[in-house]
């Protein structure tokens, strides 16, 4: 599987076919048993990580949750950095001071993501972040997201197994399967960026969706008779 | 009428009620002052012995106040090493326990045999007694902590260090607050103790050394007195903690609500 740099990568799998784990991989968290990741740069690269729980310290205003990798690196003049960061994710300096207890569950991943984006990274990986909230509120944050990727411009990778999710926000789908968990097909989404709400309704959209449902559908059969 | 001072009233009217059953089955029994003071004779003791008793407290809240303290930084202290190798907590956690399963009254005479009599084996006392909740409690916050947490901070590479100050102690205040609040009533229990058998030879004697000598002098009134006192004072040290831990748990309510 290769990403180009700059890319938006989504994977798309049923449960338990392995998507954390790869995302996992990538991120360092998981050694592989077998095999090698390979960065273009070479050596290490900057990576970010969003849980599928925003994973915030509850005794952490949002601020100081956003400042925490930075504070972690002795990176004491990330101010503006924090700053930009919290207002490109949506948080009006209103929220700032607040507890994450204070907050909804989309507006603690906006936080979680800030925090993600707040070194910088070269590489964003995300472990389905909105699969907890409702379809309202995760489509609202795919267009922010996208928004972001395109200021960014970090290759991003994004696992889900909402396959409207999928094709909205990738430039490319890669399908999983499981048992062995692996890629079985990517497909190219030739969409125009930038993209926004008033795509969903749009019939090259839907086609989309309605051919990558019928791809993922395949290869899970495919397993079954296997 | 709201609830505050319903709850206020009723505990005073039920206390006026037993007082005066207990002043009326003195009189009317005419029980022996040695055996059960009437009110007004614990009372009297309150006044003429006000000095003594004033004396007595301030000394017995020092030593328990002294205890509690030594007793939340070591507790913390020894769960930090704990939280840093389940080879330690292993290896050390039986003799935690151990130190809690020993009677108290027990241990007592072994540590005036080793301090001597006075302050010293007092609060050593206390501190035996009131260790144990905050070891456990801070242990088990330091080492309970959520997996994507513990993933974020090995996503940053950070440092064992950073990771105990960051994540494990704050981690642990609402834990280390609950240990807390059950070692300050502790804590004047083992001052009460420790007076008993270590206190006959300070300057200024606690409560504890006054019920001891008041019981064998059939001075029953001062042991009343004593008593009273020595419940009030756990009382004031608990809402003390209480007091402050409230302050202080300001940033964690999430977790007061759940308890």
């Amino acid at each position: 599987m290769d990403i180009p740099s700059g890319g938006f990568l989504t994977l798309l799998g049923p449960s338990g076919c392995g998507k954390s784990t790869i995302l996992r991989l990538i991120a360092g968290l998981t050694s592989p048993t077998d095999g090698d990741i390979h960065f273009n740069e070479g050596g290490t690269i900057n990576r970010s990580f969003v849980f599928q729980d925003p994973t915030l310290l509850p005794w952490r205003t949002v601020w100081k949750n956003v400042a925490l990798p930075l504070a972690l690196r002795d990176d004491s003049n990330g101010d503006g950095q924090i700053e930009g960061v919290l207002k490109l994710v949506g948080l009006d300096s209103t929220h700032w001071q607040k507890y994450p207890r204070e907050l909804s569950g989309g507006m603690r991943m906006r936080v979680s993501i800030a925090r993600a984006l707040v070194t910088n990274p070269q590489v964003l990986l995300l472990d389905e972040p909105f699969a907890a909230l409702d379809e309202l509120r995760r489509q609202q944050l795919n267009e922010d997201l996208l928004a972001i990727w395109a200021e960014q411009k970090c290759t991003t990778v994004f696992v889900t197994h909402n396959v409207g999710e999928a094709v909205f926000l990738g430039q490319q789908v890669a399908i999983m399967q499981s048992d062995p968990g692996r890629i079985a097909e990517t497909i190219a989404i030739s969409l125009n960026q930038p993209r926004t709400a008033a795509l969903r309704t749009e019939q090259e959209y839907t086609e989309l969706v309605t051919h990558v449902s019928s791809q993922l559908y395949m290869h899970q059969t495919n397993e079954a008779l296997a | 009428m709201n609830t505050k001072v319903n709850r206020i009233l009723w505990p005073a009217i039920l206390f006026i009620v037993l007082v005066a059953l207990w002043a009326l089955a003195v009189r009317v029994f005419d029980v022996k002052a040695y055996i059960l003071p009437s009110p007004s004779d614990v009372l009297d003791v309150f006044v003429t012995e006000s000095q003594t008793l004033k004396s007595a407290t301030l000394a017995t809240a020092a030593a328990a106040g002294l205890g509690f303290l030594i007793s939340v930084i070591a507790g913390v202290s020894i769960a930090i090493l704990f939280s840093q190798s389940a080879l330690i907590r292993m290896s050390c956690y039986p003799y935690a326990i151990f130190l809690q399963t020993m009677p108290i009254v027990a241990v007592a005479p072994l540590i005036v045999l080793w301090f001597g009599f006075g302050f010293q084996s007092v609060t050593t006392v206390v501190v035996i007694i009131s260790l144990f909740p905050i070891i456990t409690n801070a242990t088990t916050g330091m080492t309970s902590l959520e997996q994507g947490h513990v993933e974020l901070f090995e996503l940053y590479n950070a440092s064992r260090w950073q990771l105990l100050f960051n994540l494990r102690l704050p981690n642990a205040v609402p834990h280390i607050v609950t240990g807390a609040r059950i070692s300050s009533g502790l804590a004047v229990v083992g001052a009460i103790v420790g007076e008993f058998f270590a206190g006959a030879s300070d300057k200024l004697k606690g409560l504890g050394y006054y019920v001891q000598s008041t019981g064998l002098l059939l001075k029953t009134d001062m042991l009343f007195a004593c008593i009273f006192l020595s419940a009030a004072l756990g009382v004031v040290l608990f809402l003390l903690v209480s007091l402050i831990s409230r302050g202080v748990l300001r940033k964690w309510t999430f977790d007061l609500n759940n308890n």
